[in-house]
């Protein structure tokens, strides 16, 4: 199945530029892992990056450089390459599984009908595994920067339509939503706030003590 | 394809592929060739001259590691020159490895099959877009090689431009679609 919700032009090249924080990297390359669209879009878009690259002014460097280059060429390489890890039932593609711990997922009880696991990606945006019961609602909430949702298991829908595995929600700053897991099964996300996330309404007052990003 | 392409990346293709088999003359050839656009690059991205340096090296190196798995047909030489060295530096920066997609993997989306009218060698398109980057009205191409030659995100660069954001997006996106259509023009 090829996702229907695309990342756009300007994430995309944030993303073949190298400039985004690792968490919002993390989510892109996870997408990218299940749409052949937009892998294609930033193929094209690493050859502008290339061309760019060829065009560029040239800055030699020292002389020494290249001898030392040379004198490195055959030494062993020290730090061997992890083998790679492939997920058993298919769920987390490849570049998410790099940063899941190895002896099982560990989820974490935030609210009702959702659990999460935290996701070491350095400083900055906090990436999250979310599970969402089926059926159940997420928390009310609106957040200060964008907020990225990608599924990876099940569905969820909000004002804009049905998300299903590869597809992404981007929600904008100050945007208020209610994402709905589909009935059919529980839904995983990866998700990642790039501001601080609040929740809305009463409850959701009270719930942001536990469910900050 | 009408016109027969200029391809000057071409010229490089050869030289990969005597890396791959531990031409070391060819190394050093590559290495004139490339080596100092890397280091314009990662000056221009705010790298003091040391770090520069050292990420030159580490890209080269890697290059010299990784020659046998270049595929033309993905890429050309100068785009795969670009991603390493893009890696490495973020590598670098992070101390994390930056998330890429492993076409190996089975959780993976497969491309579609395409037909052979589709097909198109890489390191044309790699001219094509630079001659179209030329082409590009200058106000496009300074955010174009904002977005790729500063370590900045779209939305510093629209506070740096005073531009709104949203003008910077649909800038960039209009280059791109202006990119696009070029393509597939030539391509048809």
């Amino acid at each position: 199945m090829i996702p229907l919700a695309h990342l756009s032009d300007d994430v995309l090249v944030d993303y073949a530029a190298g400039t985004l924080p690792q968490a919002t990297a993390l989510l892109v390359a996870t997408h990218l892992a299940l749409c052949p669209d937009c892998r294609e879009e930033v193929r094209l878009l690493e050859e502008v990056g290339g061309a760019m690259l060829a065009e560029r002014v040239p800055e030699a460097p020292a002389d020494h450089l290249l001898a030392d280059c040379l004198a490195l060429l055959d030494r062993p390489v020290t730090v061997q390459e992890q083998p790679a890890r492939y997920c058993a039932d298919g769920v987390y593609p490849r570049p998410l599984l790099d940063v899941l711990p190895a002896d099982g997922l560990t989820w974490h009880k935030r609210a009702k009908g959702l659990a999460e696991i935290r996701l070491d990606t350095g400083p900055g945006p906090v990436a999250k595994l979310l599970k969402i019961s089926a059926g159940q609602p997420m928390p009310r909430h609106t957040h200060s920067g964008r907020e990225f949702t990608l599924v990876l298991d099940g569905s969820f829908s909000d004002d804009y339509g049905v998300y299903r595995r590869g597809d992404v929600a981007v929600a904008t700053e100050g945007e208020i939503h209610q994402p709905i897991a589909g009935a059919e099964r529980d839904c995983i996300c990866l998700a990642v706030v790039e501001g601080s996330l609040s929740l809305t309404g009463p409850i959701g007052r009270v719930l942001n003590l536990f469910v900050r990003f | 394809m009408t016109a027969p392409v200029v391809r000057p990346d071409a010229a490089l293709e050869p030289l990969v592929a005597s890396i791959a088999a531990g031409d070391r003359d060819a190394f050093q050839q590559l290495f004139r060739a490339l080596a100092p656009k890397v280091r314009g690059y990662l000056l221009r991205l705010g790298a003091d001259a040391g770090a520069a340096d050292e990420v030159t090296q580490e890209t080269m190196l890697t290059i010299w590691r990784k020659a046998a798995s270049y595929d033309p047909a993905l890429a050309s030489v100068s785009t795969w020159v670009f991603t390493i060295a893009r890696n490495r530096r973020i590598d670098r920066l992070r101390r994390a490895r930056r998330p890429e997609f492993d076409p190996n993997d089975p959780a993976l989306q497969p491309d579609p099959v395409e037909g052979a009218d589709v097909a198109h060698e890489a390191a044309e398109t790699g001219q094509l877009l630079r001659a179209a980057i030329q082409e590009l009205p200058k106000e496009q191409l300074r955010l174009l090689e904002l977005a790729f030659f500063h370590d900045k995100s779209h939305r510093a660069i629209a506070d740096e431009t005073k531009l709104p954001l949203g003008t910077v997006k649909s800038r960039i996106r209009l280059a791109l679609v202006r990119l696009r259509d070029r393509l597939k023009d030539e391509t048809r």
